[in-house]
């Protein structure tokens, strides 16, 4: 049973496909961190970084898995929220602040400036 | 309409005493030689036109590429066929009206950014210097929202088109 709560030292691991990755650049887009329902992500729940990787890449065919520290997220004022579903007991979401869902601008700007790629195709 | 680059070599055909004076228009599209004869002589003259245009701004060959511009026209046209969940997480098509505004917005632009698509049915597009130097702008139906690392210094807001041409001409001035 994990912790309603998410760690700070949790990482949280997000996909990436292709259309969402700045080849120019190497790094994924902050547009990855854009969604009207909260951005999904993955807790680490105390799996190895390995099992993290292997289960988000059963969801599609990612072009990448990047990872960020909830530490991270939360100093940029957003809220990581445990959102748990019947196929994935790790689900949770960050969300812009408690009033509203949606991050622009800066935060995930930020977020993907933090985050750390863990699987590269 | 693309204005062509032009090679022009000048091989001498005869001996001594040619003189060839060559002047050149050009309209639009066409640069026709006017050849003028002394001596009843000429020089050979061969024009390469390049069919594939790479900018039509001659004082930076990072400006305004058309190369770019029509690989971004079509970055957007595939974005027209992208499903429900294209990115694994639930993610919405793009609205055409997004698509069609992007691509006017683009159209305008002195430098072509990249293009991404968002989990939410807009479209980003995106200048990347370095993380104290970066533009990105999300358009939707609505609005365009600008955030803006210039030097480390961040802004974040709407903005109109006509402001956001000179905002990037600026950034790479």
């Amino acid at each position: 049973m994990l912790n309603e709560e998410v760690d700070d030292n949790e990482f949280l691991f997000r996909g990436v496909v292709d259309k969402n990755w700045d080849f120019e650049n190497d790094r994924p887009t902050s547009a990855t961190f854009k969604d009207s329902k909260g951005v999904s992500v993955d807790r680490d729940g105390g799996r190895t970084e390995k099992e993290c990787i292997n289960k988000i890449n059963l969801v599609a065919d990612f072009h990448a898995v990047c990872k960020v520290r909830t530490k991270d997220v939360r100093k940029l004022s957003a809220i990581v929220l445990y959102k748990p579903i019947d196929e994935n007991k790790f689900h949770s979401e960050i969300h812009d602040s408690l009033e509203r869902i949606q991050m622009r601008g800066k935060k995930p700007s930020r977020i993907r400036e933090k985050s750390i790629v863990v699987f590269l195709k | 309409m693309h204005k062509r680059r032009n090679k022009i070599s000048t091989t001498k055909a005869t001996g001594v005493s040619t003189v060839a004076a060559l002047s050149f228009f050009a309209m639009n599209t066409t640069c026709e030689p006017h050849i003028i004869i002394r001596n009843q002589e000429r020089e050979s003259i061969s024009l390469n036109f390049q069919s594939t245009p790479t900018s039509t701004r001659f004082n930076n060959a990072n400006r305004y590429s058309l190369e770019k511009l029509r690989s971004n026209k079509k970055i957007l046209k595939n974005l027209r066929n992208l499903k429900s969940n294209w990115n694994g997480y639930g993610g919405e098509p793009i609205d055409q009206a997004v698509i069609i505004k992007t691509e006017e917005l683009i159209s305008n632009l002195d430098f072509q950014p990249q293009i991404f698509p968002t989990g939410r049915g807009s479209i980003q597009i995106e200048y990347f210097k370095n993380d104290d130097n970066l533009i990105e702008i999300e358009i939707s139906k609505d609005e365009l929202f600008v955030y803006k690392v210039e030097e480390g210094e961040d802004f974040e807001g709407n903005m109109n088109f006509d402001d956001i041409s000179g905002m990037i001409t600026s950034f790479y001035a």
